[in-house]
């Protein structure tokens, strides 16, 4: 499969007029107003190859945003090549985005005062989308998502997840090879995350769609995508797959033990992550620490029901590498970290490597 | 541009449709609402039978054609395509950018809503229609053709007036996003006035930097004169090109600083409603 994304280090800055503390420093600011340059994208490089599914995932202010607008040509980097479906994004932008979808989860394309069926007739035209495909289409996305109940409802009296889906549907409506998705799940309850998905994951198998993912929404990020991107302060600091993350992270497991004490025994090779009830939750490295001596030292203090292992959930390894890169920061005394520095903040072997599934 | 025209035609007959009784309501306040801006202006001429050298009948055809340029606005540009400065301050130029069609065809068909946009144009045909009457006018092909003229330049004149200001927002978000709605209230304030005897100098400024005068004074008086000469002829249809064309100049630029910087402030008020 051929290469459809490629970024080359790119890199975008913005400057951005910083607010005076005092009066003295706002009349100042009349004069010479303080302009401080922030670094959105500091030599991002990747490629996406076609019919991949690929999550970018980073704290607020990392970069996400700006990537996206960068690959869908609504902003020009300063710096480096960007190369998507063979043109550059922002030369030939009208035919450009007539192959591509994007979706701005707080963004609807939806016309407010109309019902979705006038808002998809609109897109059909604008979109000059042929008869034919929109005939296949159409029925595809109503079904998947669910849009026939909602048919003939005002874009304005729809709820967040009805406006998504329908919003969804109208970007697939033209078949684009890639689609561009900002934050899709946001706000959104788990059954309309889950047809949301289920559509995804559908037309990426069945059509070969490209799909480029940010989110908050790890859970979500890991189910629909076999390949993570990690942007820090506007670089790369993971490149790979949500196996391999997690092994950067550390053989770390949680173990939930029944046992009817109201008060935990402290485990010196594991900590305590939560206390419910009965339920007692703790963390600890299965490298280091094998499952039967935590059991034998709980054992020790107090009955054991019941137990259940499993991996830590992706939302508590993506929290602390976050962390991680905070802490770092506020070491740091330099604002912008070096590559191989930011790269530091998840454990070695992980930065660059890709391990996707056949 | 057919195809897309026809495309906010449907939307807008959905919108007439859904609910007729209120889409009346809709459209007979908007032609009260445009008549009212020029009701002063005739009601003074109308008491003293003139302003100046400009009869009652004239006065009313001068404010008429100002309602009429009015409602091909509301017709042709709604949606904050006129005010667009929302749309940029706002952050919703983004809609556009991301749509497969040059942005100059997508500002000219979308804001396309000639049903629920005919309050004024209704309110100024009639008007035009009594003033003309009035003056005692012939209405032959030639003088229609001419009044179409006029009522195209004198639109693109307040559009695009309203679009330069516009471009204040690619630089300014958040302080220029109401500019082009107060620049075109400039126009459309001092539309219904005659300028005869301002004074060469607010002439001048009423012809260039708020063109109000080729909204409604000069076109009015080349179309109530018997034989007007060839510069008024053309001096609105020119005008309209030169306004247009510094339009198109300043929009660049602002595009061109825009994909430097992008927007980073969203809010979808006004967008598509």
């Amino acid at each position: 499969m051929g290469t459809v994304v490629s970024v080359s280090d790119v890199h975008k800055t913005y400057r951005q007029r910083r607010p005076a503390k005092d009066i003295r420093g706002t009349l100042r600011a009349l004069l010479r107003p303080p302009v401080e340059t922030v670094q959105a994208l500091a030599g991002v490089t990747f490629g996406v190859d076609a019919a991949e599914i690929v999550a970018c995932a980073g704290p607020n202010g990392a970069g996400k945003s700006t990537l996206i607008k960068v690959l869908t040509g609504l902003l020009v980097p300063d710096r480096g090549i960007i190369r998507s479906l063979g043109v550059n994004p922002t030369g030939d932008r009208a035919r450009y985005v007539g192959r591509i979808g994007v979706v701005f989860g707080q963004r609807t394309e939806l016309w407010w005062d109309q019902p979705i069926s006038a808002s998809f007739e609109w897109r059909r035209v604008v979109w000059n989308i042929s008869q034919d495909t929109y005939g296949r289409m159409l029925p595809i996305v109503c079904r998947t998502l669910g849009l026939d109940e909602t048919w003939n409802t005002l874009a304005r009296e729809l709820s967040l997840g009805q406006r998504m889906r329908a919003d969804l549907g109208l970007a697939l409506l033209h078949e684009p090879e890639i689609l561009f998705l900002d934050e899709p799940t946001l706000g959104l309850d788990v059954l309309a995350k889950r047809s949301i998905l289920r559509l995804l994951k559908q037309i990426n198998r069945e059509q070969g769609t490209t799909i480029f993912v940010t989110s908050h929404d790890m859970g979500d990020l890991e189910q629909l995508a076999a390949r993570a991107i990690l942007i820090n302060r506007g670089r790369i600091a993971f490149d790979g797959s949500f196996q391999q993350l997690r092994r950067a992270h550390g053989s770390q497991r949680r173990i939930t033990i029944e046992s009817p004490v109201a008060t935990p025994p402290a485990i010196d090779a594991a900590h305590l992550v939560e206390s419910r009830g009965e339920f007692h939750t703790y963390q600890y490295d299965a490298q280091r620490t094998p499952i039967q001596a935590l059991l034998d030292t709980f054992a020790i203090s107090a009955p054991i029901v019941d137990v259940e292992s499993h991996p830590v959930p992706i939302d508590d390894v993506f929290a602390d590498i976050y962390e991680g890169w905070q802490s770092e920061a506020r070491v740091r005394s330099v604002p912008s970290p070096s590559p191989d520095r930011t790269a530091s903040a998840v454990p070695d072997g992980s930065r660059g490597e890709r391990d996707r599934p056949d | 541009m057919l195809a897309l025209w026809r495309v906010h035609l449907f939307l807008d007959l959905i919108f007439v449709l859904r609910s007729p009784e209120r889409a009346i309501v809709y459209i007979v306040s908007d032609g009260i609402i445009a008549s009212s801006a020029v009701a002063g202006v005739v009601l003074l001429a109308t008491r003293f039978e003139s302003i100046g050298e400009w009869p009652a009948s004239r006065i009313l055809f001068l404010g008429a054609f100002g309602v009429l340029v009015d409602g091909v606005v509301a017709s042709f540009f709604q949606f904050n395509v006129a005010f667009l400065s929302r749309r940029i301050g706002r952050g919703q130029l983004d809609h556009s950018l991301l749509q497969p069609q040059p942005l100059r065809q997508c500002l000219l068909t979308e804001g396309f809503a000639p049903l629920s946009g005919s309050g004024s144009v209704l309110t100024g045909i009639i008007g035009l229609s009594i003033a003309a009457s009035g003056l005692g006018i012939v209405i032959t092909p030639l003088w229609m053709t001419l009044l179409c003229v006029h009522v195209v330049a004198a639109t693109a004149i307040a559009v695009s007036f309203s679009t330069i200001w516009a471009t204040l927002a690619f630089w300014s978000p958040r302080g220029a996003e109401e500019v082009s709605s107060a620049a075109f209230d400039v126009v459309t304030g001092l539309k219904g006035f005659p300028l005869d005897r301002v004074g060469g100098a607010l002439t001048v400024a009423l012809l260039t930097v708020a063109p109000a005068g080729f909204v409604g004074w000069l076109p009015a008086r080349v179309l109530t004169a018997s034989e007007p000469s060839v510069e008024a002829l053309v001096a609105t249809p020119l005008a309209a090109v030169a306004f247009a064309g510094i339009a198109i100049l300043c929009l660049r630029l602002g595009l061109r600083h825009y994909l430097r910087t992008g927007s980073w402030r969203y809010t979808d008020f006004g967008h598509r409603r």
